[in-house]
């Protein structure tokens, strides 16, 4: 999907990468067929790597490869390329989406009624629950539908609800993933905030005239880092947000490499040392999967500079903000059935959204 | 309606264009002459069949195509054609199961646009819409302003609000007052769908309640806890005819597709005599 070389085994061209992206500004991240974000084996630091991630090849019982499957580790490669070449092939935006095949939409936990028709149409083709004589299931009945997840959603900052409005900002990456809530979120980089820009009503107007917006680059002016404005929004229905985190990706040497800093958190603030919000417990109750909804902050908007920043490092940098935890699918599932939820399955989930990027650049 | 005023309108329908653009193919296909003898081993592509094959490509891909694309249009032309005879030569046309079901297919489709220009009299879609109420039904629009209280719990949300109410008694600016949220601090005209976008369905449902054009709260939203001044500026209610006719008459024939084609099948089945004979 994402890999150094082109389908003939060549490396990666600038005639390629401007092909590429011209046909993909944005990539979708997160589905029912798993989230793509990043994989343990790729981000073995990233605590919250490990999201629905569905590895098994479709229609086969086979494991794909992390190796070039993953968003991160595109944007990271992209900007290997980009050294090489002069041009990124992987500077795309984030948008999550349903997969559905049933024109149904099934983003919600709660509610989730798979996304094929027939094969998971009903709980006992999606297995949440051990079903007697599943052993004996062949071909796509034996997909594991257990582990896909409820849909995601593709979030667009448009000045206009319409057409034009919607796909220019498509095309200019303006646009941002969630794992199936509505949350918000949106990022500004520049230099010359002012540093009540927060409060200010209106915000949204000085941060675009003095800066720029997720999908963008940036130039590097100066040796001190730019000013990132972060903000999200809580899903008016679900949870409360826990916390959020800047991710950066660059490479160096040949050597892809990240680092994750939490920026905002919904008790206190993140330490100054490891960068991480204090510890939270899961305290969600499993079996009513009531949401506690004054858990966790309904907002959250900040000013950030990056504490190790380089000015020769040309790297990306995105929102990821992180809900408190609340019931998977099949934990909703198990409930309404009256049975225990199929052994490996996770209970609960951290529903989240990502922003696309900004690309810093000398 | 005077009649040329009828045909302008009608001309502005994609229906029409439709319909306009399925009878010339229909009269093509019906009237293209006698068919060619299968037997003959001769082709002949004149400009004229050269250009449609052109005009057939450029709609798929929205530019014409250039020399070697349409000389791989012909050499695919020449190929169907003669596939196309030597079949009929085989006699492979015969009982064929997807050649009926095309023809079938063709025929339902004739049997619904026959009556596809049938235009709906007032009566019927004004009948439609009345059964149809909840679908076209306009919502109540209302004006909300809201402060917005960041309470973790009802008992902190009251002792603010309290202070919130004195605060608005003595002439405060209601727009200085409460804590900061990116949430509006007012919608105008908005309709339930639109607030409970923004504010969720706890909140919608609290609103209902509430007496209209005073402050009132703390309300609790997906947010936190607020309070409300609303004022609906228009009733619900079920649009006329005239409002909603070209969203009421798509779906009217939409839905009385089937019924239709049913019709039209009935009339050419009427002409038949048919026997049945089960086996025992």
């Amino acid at each position: 999907m994402f890999q150094l070389n082109d389908f003939a085994g060549n490396p990666i061209t600038s005639a390629y990468a401007e092909t590429r992206m011209r046909n993909e500004p944005i990539v979708e991240m997160s589905q029912i067929k798993g989230t793509s974000e990043t994989h343990p084996e790729l981000s073995p630091n990233d605590e919250f790597g490990n999201f629905e991630i569905y590895e098994i090849l479709l229609g086969t019982t086979r494991r794909g490869k992390a190796e070039g499957s993953y968003v991160r580790q595109a944007l990271q490669r992209g900007l290997q390329i980009e050294a090489q070449t002069g041009v990124n092939p992987y500077q795309f935006g984030f948008i999550g989406s349903s997969d559905t095949h049933n024109a149904g939409s099934p983003v919600e936990e709660e509610h989730y009624f798979g996304k094929t028709g027939i094969p998971d149409g009903l709980p006992s083709t999606r297995r949440a629950m051990v079903v007697a004589g599943e052993e004996n299931l062949r071909g796509a009945m034996s997909t594991p539908f257990y582990k896909w997840s409820a849909a995601g959603l593709a979030g667009v900052w448009a000045e206009r609800n319409d057409r034009a409005d919607i796909f220019a900002a498509m095309r200019s990456r303006e646009t941002f993933a969630t794992s199936g809530p509505r949350i918000k979120v949106r990022l500004f980089a520049g230099y010359g905030y002012s540093a009540n820009i927060l409060s200010r009503a209106n915000f949204a107007e000085l941060a675009y005239g003095g800066g720029v917006p997720m999908g963008s680059e940036l130039r590097v002016s100066g040796n001190s880092s730019p000013i990132f404005l972060a903000q999200a929004m809580k899903d008016a229905n679900g949870a409360g947000l826990q916390r959020m985190q800047i991710i950066r990706g660059w490479a160096e040497n040949g050597v892809t490499k990240e680092a994750i800093f939490d920026i905002a958190c919904a008790n206190g603030a993140p330490n100054p040392e490891t960068h991480r919000c204090a510890p939270m417990r899961d305290t969600t109750d499993t079996r009513t999967c009531m949401v506690n909804k004054r858990s966790g902050a309904p907002e959250m908007k900040i000013a950030w500079r990056d504490p190790d920043y380089n000015p020769a490092r040309h790297a990306f940098y995105y929102v990821r903000v992180l809900e408190n935890p609340t019931c998977r699918w099949s934990t909703w599932e198990a409930n309404r059935e009256g049975a225990s939820v199929r052994p490996g399955l996770p209970l609960t989930i951290q529903e989240r959204a990502w922003s696309s990027p900004i690309w810093i650049k000398s | 309606m005077k009649l040329k005023e009828w045909l302008k309108l009608a001309l502005q329908e994609p229906l029409v264009h439709f319909l306009i653009a399925g009878s010339a193919i229909f009269i093509l296909v019906s009237f293209q002459g006698p068919e060619i003898d299968p037997n003959s081993r001769k082709i002949d592509l004149g400009e004229a069949q050269i250009e449609r094959l052109a005009a057939n490509w450029q709609a798929t891909w929205q530019r014409a195509p250039n020399q070697s694309e349409i000389d791989a249009l012909i050499r695919e032309y020449i190929k169907e054609e003669i596939y196309f005879r030597e079949a009929m030569r085989l006699g492979l046309d015969k009982n064929d199961l997807v050649i009926r079901r095309r023809l079938r297919a063709k025929m339902e489709y004739l049997s619904t646009s026959s009556t596809e220009s049938e235009i709906p009299s007032d009566a019927v879609l004004q009948n439609w819409l009345d059964s149809h109420r909840q679908k076209y039904a306009i919502g109540a629009k209302y004006n909300l302003q809201q402060i917005y209280l960041n309470s973790q719990t009802l008992a902190q949300a009251n002792s603010k609000a309290a202070s919130i109410f004195r605060a608005l008694r003595n002439g405060g600016d209601w727009k200085n007052l409460g804590d900061e949220i990116s949430l509006p601090e007012a919608m105008e005209n908005a309709e339930i769908g639109e607030i409970s976008r923004s504010f969720g369905q706890d909140f919608v449902r609290a609103i209902g309640q509430i007496s209209q054009n005073q402050w009132t709260g703390p309300i609790e939203s997906g947010f936190g806890y607020h309070i409300v001044r609303l004022v609906e500026t228009s009733a619900g209610r079920l649009p006329a005819l005239s409002e909603v006719r070209r969203d009421v008459e798509s779906d009217w024939r939409a839905k009385t597709a089937t019924e239709r084609e049913q019709k039209a099948y009935q009339e050419l089945l009427n002409a038949y005599t048919i026997r049945i004979e089960k086996p025992q």
